[in-house]
């Protein structure tokens, strides 16, 4: 094979043991890379049933089918899944940077971690050198200075690629993720516990095998327009702004969560609007390897007591620490942003438990004695920069909320379950789904709990494309069609920001996928291949427990209708859920409890997997 | 308030009396390429949404029509966000949404994450 090492490396943290092995073209063409791998390894490898902390869940890294080459926006990516932590379900999440194309040119695809060491370790992957290092002394550092600096100095490499987690990872946050290249995170769902639940501290990489790939000639051309139409109207305006610029756009449209969802506007957005932090916040931008997009913008901290803090802004940790705690000052949102890096918690998550916090301290549910003395009130940055690192170091009450909004409010009870704004135990996202009636459904399907990312549903919805305030039974088919196109792009894997570049856009992938590969591939080939993945990930899922009463939304979704702005009085009822649910399993040819069929797990080349659909029906 | 340039609105007769005032709002790169957050203009009275957008790609460029336009210059990007008095309008109906006196018509681009 061309451009795929072929190569899985197993390593066996309480043994000390490791071991490779080979897989052939059948996998490559029938699940891609990225999720495909991902998913595919971990129902595969998963023992049903077992904690998403205990040993032996499988931290798998996977890298993407055309890591390592010159194709623009995908060179760079990488997925790391498990059993979740937060939802019990599927975990996933991706980052980029330069790590995934390290892993490649290291000389594996698959990277299987399982077990637990006896003390504090990290892996140190060489090429064919594979060796677990002493971590005791990084145990109880940040991620960024302390432990990936500290590993290329001591292994003596500046050119040592670190993906590692801080001390929420080692603190089993529910919600702590897994750290790289300073700025970049495999934030969703809670890897980085099952990180800290080995005992392993990063995995460190240093590839010097080449990449080959199966037609050069006619690749270089079709990369020489790809990076044409990276740099061109298609990506600039994440170069120029970033994402950061949606906030106004969600303020605008009653879309924009506020205070913990109790408003979809926020008096003071443009206090934190793209276009302030861009202007008085960013210092530069930067971009990832063989990408010609520069999407990072970096902002740093000018006054106050954060002065000097360094992060890179994006909407969505913008939106979770600022008008989804009331925080309009953005030197703390910055400073936020960093406390999530260098502790490695999900920007998001991390957000969205302070805001649920912060209610529930203003509700009389949390004193003042139990949060260490701090007015937990909104709008107040220092309260939301301190209770973050409460919950990162389990410190106090901390040690409640770092279980995530749905441990928290099981904990602390009073009603906190209704404002507690989770799905499947995966912390809400950007976007106040309540008037916006495609997202709805693309958040109660996701396969790792609340998400914008499985489906991009939103974009009908704010696009004009249907009526956003409208549950009818065509938004199945819509969002099914979004799933299936998002599992190849996080296959091949495809940085999201150059979806615009991509014709057809199966067409241009399956051509790409074929030039680097040499495996012929269609366009409804890839397409089919996403769907079997979205159905393999379903299976994944019921295998773990996972019913239709789980495809839902958050209670103040489905209760609460939006108080003010162009939406008021927007809420998702039962029925149109119902509604769009029914469609949505219609068109994936599930059963109404949401089981694929054996007619389409067949039509799938997934029968091997019946007996899982069998037994939920 | 000025008047758009009548030549880039195709057929339009204008006149004093047959002017609509109307407010536009830019945000996001389409502020950048706009140079402006918001104006304020008189168009003729039988204006559609589309033909005020592409009379606006007249006034401001080639950077504004790649903000507002497909590539292939037909239809409008699909991460364009247009709305009417705050309401989100249809893509395919720009060029058969007619503008009244008074209408707020903003332009936002739509900047879906990376993930």
């Amino acid at each position: 094979m061309n451009a795929y090492t072929g190569k899985i490396l197993y390593v066996d943290l309480t043994t000390g043991s490791y071991r490779t092995a080979s897989f052939d073209e059948t996998l490559s063409k029938n699940y891609i890379g990225g999720t495909g791998f991902g998913v595919k390894m971990l129902i595969d490898h998963l023992k049903p049933g077992i904690d998403a902390l205990d040993p032996e869940n499988p931290l798998i890294y996977v890298s993407g089918a055309v890591s390592g080459t010159m194709v623009p926006c995908t060179a760079s990516k990488f997925g790391v899944f498990a059993k979740s932590p937060a939802t019990g379900f599927l975990g996933e999440a991706y980052s980029t940077g330069r790590w995934g194309a390290e892993l490649r040119m290291a000389g594996y695809d698959i990277l299987v971690i399982t077990g637990k060491a006896k003390k504090p370790v990290y892996l140190w992957i060489n090429d064919n050198s594979v060796q677990i290092k002493n971590a005791v002394h990084l145990w109880g550092k940040t991620t960024t200075c302390e432990t990936e600096e500290a590993i290329r100095k001591e292994l003596g490499d500046q050119d040592i690629r670190v993906s590692c987690i801080g001390q929420a990872g080692e603190n089993l946050c529910k919600f702590a993720c897994i750290i790289n290249d300073h700025y970049r995170a495999a934030g969703r769902t809670g890897l980085g516990a099952v990180m800290g639940s080995k005992n392993l501290k990063g995995v460190a990489l240093r590839g010097t095998n080449s990449v080959t790939v199966a037609e050069p000639d006619e690749l270089v051309k079709m990369c020489k327009d790809l990076y044409e139409r990276a740099k061109g109207p298609a990506t600039v305006k994440y170069r120029t702004l970033g994402t950061a610029a949606n906030m106004l756009t969600m303020n605008a449209q009653a879309a924009l969560p506020t205070r913990n969802y109790q408003s979809a506007t926020f008096e003071n957005a443009e206090k934190v609007s793209g276009e302030r932090i861009k202007e008085e916040f960013v210092v530069k931008t930067q971009g990832c390897s063989a990408c010609p997009c520069r999407c990072e913008h970096i902002a740093i901290a000018k006054e106050g007591e954060y002065k000097g803090a360094v992060a890179r802004i994006e909407y969505e940790p913008l939106m979770a620490m600022g008008p989804h705690c009331g925080v309009d000052d953005p030197n703390a949102i910055i400073k936020g942003i960093e406390i999530s890096n260098q502790y490695g918690m999900d920007a998001i998550s991390i957000g969205i438990v302070v805001g649920f916090a912060m209610e529930c301290y203003e509700k009389g549910l949390i004193t003042k004695e139990q949060t260490g003395g701090l007015e937990l009130n909104f709008g107040d940055g220092h309260a939301m920069v301190e209770f973050a690192k409460m919950i990162a170091l389990r410190e106090g009450i901390g040690d409640v909320f770092a279980e995530g909004c749905k441990g928290a409010a099981k904990i602390i009870g009073g009603g906190s379950e209704k404002f507690a704004n989770h799905i499947k135990g995966l912390e809400m996202t950007g976007y106040d789904i309540r008037g916006l009636k495609t997202a709805a459904l693309g958040y109660a399907v996701s396969r790792r709990g609340a998400d914008h990312q499985r489906h991009g549903s939103y974009g009908h919805d704010l696009g004009g494309k249907v009526d956003r305030y409208k549950a009818e039974p065509a938004r199945g088919k819509i969002v099914m069609a979004d799933e299936d196109l998002y599992c190849i792009l996080d296959s091949i894997i495809i940085c999201k920001f150059t979806r615009g570049i991509w014709n057809g856009p199966y067409d241009d992938i399956a051509r790409v996928y074929s030039l680097v590969t040499g495996i012929p591939m269609t366009g409804e080939e890839l397409r089919k291949t996403g769907e079997r993945i979205s159905n393999l990930a379903r299976l994944f899922n019921i295998r773990e427990g996972l019913t239709r009463k789980d495809d839902t939304l958050p209670y103040r979704t489905m209760n609460d209708p939006i108080p003010d702005g162009v939406a008021k009085g927007s809420y998702v009822s039962q029925e149109e859920l119902d509604l769009m649910l029914d469609a949505y399993y219609e068109a994936r040819g599930w059963s109404n409890r949401g089981v694929p069929s054996d007619e389409k797990l067949d039509e799938l080349g997934l029968s091997d997997y019946a007996a899982i659909a069998a037994q939920a029906r | 308030m000025k008047k758009i340039n009548a030549e880039s609105l195709v057929d339009f007769e204008i006149g004093a009396e047959s002017l609509l005032k109307v407010k536009i709002q830019y945000f996001g790169s389409i502020r950048m390429a706009a140079h402006k957050s918001e104006e304020k203009m008189e168009i003729a009275s039988n204006s559609t949404v589309y033909q005020l957008l592409q009379g606006l790609v007249d006034l401001y460029g080639e950077s504004f029509r790649e903000e507002i336009f497909q590539e292939s210059g037909e239809g409008l990007r699909e991460d364009l966000m247009v709305t009417v008095n705050e309401t989100i309008i249809k893509h395919v109906n720009t060029a058969e949404v007619n503008l009244k006196q008074a209408d707020v018509i903003a332009l936002y681009p739509l900047f879906p994450g990376g993930g």
